[in-house]
């Protein structure tokens, strides 16, 4: 394993995020703040889902670069 | 009830253009469809979009777009657990199922039990991954009836004796028929028309139904209002912290378990394909959260059922004109053929691989190879069409909750094994097996109320997902079993895969 490789394997640990994000209810289960009439139990996870979208093509598009193989 | 004929003629001219679609795209693409790899996998060609309409489809099923609304509709908070579950699937998604592609791919494995048995050299554990995804993919399909059957009834197509059940037996009869000639190609076809249905229900319910309903403020208030009498809650009570968090991640490694879904990752053109598509099919998960939404609406709407899975046919109906009802019928009907069209393919994958070449006949030549799954789609797909019509809704509603529970106890065998073979394949076949006994007690003692289950540790009683309890303790089994038989010297068979085998290679460029 080169060291090009080891050093892009460590933005694996981006994939974490998601869990952190949504992962236990006790983080978002309120009313307040509201956004647009929706309570935060119900924006803050459809925010999450953009941002993993994100977080996740961030990942594909760092791994993809010199270095014959990944993974 | 009389029967709604404007929604109904828009409901059969859509579900004509998907038959159309499903039997021509046999022809999209032509490969040799007496190879299995060609009939059951689409040839491992499938490129990024492809391969996001057809996992989408494979994802999101129309059972989906009842059960969670339903769900929401009457427990409240709960129900919106399948947001992020539906979340957190993608980092996992990511991380796996590449490297799953990848070793199938130079191992010609057609299903995960294959990749089993060639990890570990064990025909006992490569049969116990098939039998459990058949297993959990046979009330899956039957589910995705229950979609058709709810549609049908709110237009009023209900008469009386063998013309009740006929109009859903002509579906999956057609369904099957176009399966059994296009394999895997139709469903990833089918799926785009399906999405375009779906997308456009989903954007017009959001802007139309809302606004026609006072706004989300006021169908929030409205369910936060209603929900404290049927026990529900808007917020969840921290007291479900720990059993939405198990749902949520319990039923997202449980999904990329199942056969249908590994069947559409691997008939992906390559890895980095599938790594593109776990960055891009959140997108279906908005729309996921919108369709769990519906819950609320048909709460403020007054919509009032005890037959759970009519909740959002009622509301479309009451909502939408009768022609875009109609749109939204179809959209809910072909969303069950897509997922049931791969499962089907998929449990024929594994029968035919696993079970059929496996002990029945080993010198099958590849043609007699696809003719078996070819025709095990129909068998299983009629079974589907049996046991929805012969037994109570119930049954097939606790066997899909005991599904899920099931497929993760196959976490051990599949997915660690892409990484390590450190575990033993007679200790992974035993914590199976006690995963499997203790988890399906663990529903049963439950009498298949919810899939959670209070666990005793002492003082404390955790309440959370059963398939989590049994997977912990099937893992805690294959870990000390394996120091035991590793003393015990016990072989632990050949490894026909190399590391290498599991990298995920840069594609060339222009591709």
């Amino acid at each position: 394993m080169n060291p090009s490789t080891t050093g892009k394997k460590g933005w694996l640990w981006l994939l974490l995020l998601p869990f952190i994000g949504v992962g236990w209810p006790g983080l978002y289960a309120s009313m307040n703040p509201e956004l647009l009439g929706f309570p935060k139990f119900y924006w803050y996870p459809i925010v999450w889902i953009v941002l993993t979208g994100i977080i996740t093509w961030i990942v594909y598009s760092v791994t993809s670069g010199a270095g014959g193989t990944e993974d | 009830m009389t029967i709604n004929w404007t929604a109904f003629v828009v409901f059969l001219l859509l579900f004509l253009l998907a038959t159309v679609v499903g039997f021509g795209s046999g022809r999209w693409r032509r490969g040799d469809l007496n190879l299995l790899d060609e009939w059951g996998l689409g040839g491992r060609r499938f490129g990024t979009l492809i391969t996001w309409f057809l996992l989408g489809g494979d994802l999101y099923t129309a059972y989906t777009f009842i059960a969670v609304p339903a769900l929401v509709f009457g427990a409240g908070a709960m129900g919106f657990f399948a947001v992020p579950y539906t979340i957190v699937v993608f980092p996992i998604m990511y991380l796996v199922m590449p490297r799953l592609w990848a070793v199938s791919k130079k191992n010609n494995y057609v299903t995960p039990a294959d990749f089993v048995r060639g990890r570990y050299q064990s025909r006992g554990l490569a049969l116990a991954v098939a039998v459990t995804g058949i297993l959990a993919t046979m009330p899956y399909i039957a589910l995705q009836l229950v979609g058709i059957q709810a549609v049908l009834t709110v237009m009023g197509i209900s008469g009386t004796g063998i013309l009740h059940d006929l109009p859903l037996i002509i579906a999956f009869a057609v369904l099957a028929i176009y399966t059994y000639v296009s394999g895997l190609r139709a469903p990833a076809l089918t799926a785009i028309v399906k999405d375009l249905l779906v997308y456009i229900t989903i954007i017009v319910a959001i802007f139309f139904i809302s606004s026609k309903l006072g706004g989300f403020g006021h169908i929030f208030a409205v369910a936060n209002a209603t929900l404290p009498a049927k026990k529900g809650a808007l917020i969840l009570s921290p007291k479900l912290d720990l059993a939405f968090a198990t749902l949520a991640v319990g039923s997202a490694f449980a999904l990329l378990l199942y056969p249908h879904v590994v069947t559409g990752t691997l008939a992906a053109k390559s890895g980095r394909t599938v790594q593109r598509n776990a960055a891009l099919l959140p997108l279906y998960s908005i729309a996921l959260a919108f369709i769990a939404l519906l819950g609320y609406m048909a709460i403020a709407a007054g919509i009032h059922t005890k037959v759970t899975s009519l909740v959002v046919p009622l509301l479309f109906l009451k909502e939408f004109p009768a022609w875009f009802a109609g749109f939204a019928f179809a959209a809910i009907a072909i969303g069950a053929l897509v997922p049931a069209s791969i499962m089907s393919i998929a449990a024929a994958n594994l029968f035919t691989r696993n079970i059929y070449k496996e002990y029945f006949d080993k010198n099958c030549t590849p043609k007699q190879e696809s003719n078996v799954a070819k025709i095990v789609s129909l068998v299983v797909k009629a079974g589907a069409v049996v046991f929805v019509l012969a037994l109570p809704l119930t049954y097939a509603i606790n066997l899909q909750l005991l599904g899920g529970l099931w497929i993760l106890q196959t976490m051990p065998s599949i997915m660690f094994a892409l990484y390590t073979r450190w575990f033993h394949r007679t200790a992974l076949l035993i914590g199976w097996l006690v995963g499997m006994v203790l988890g399906t007690g663990m529903a049963v003692a439950e009498h298949f109320k919810s899939s959670l289950y209070p666990f005793h540790l002492g003082a404390t009683v955790l309440l959370g997902y059963a398939g989590v309890w049994a997977v912990v303790i099937n893992i805690l089994v294959a870990v000390v079993l394996t120091w035991v038989f590793n003393a015990m010297k016990l072989s632990n068979g050949e490894d026909e895969t190399t590391q290498s085998d599991y990298q995920v290679r840069r594609e060339a460029s222009g591709s």
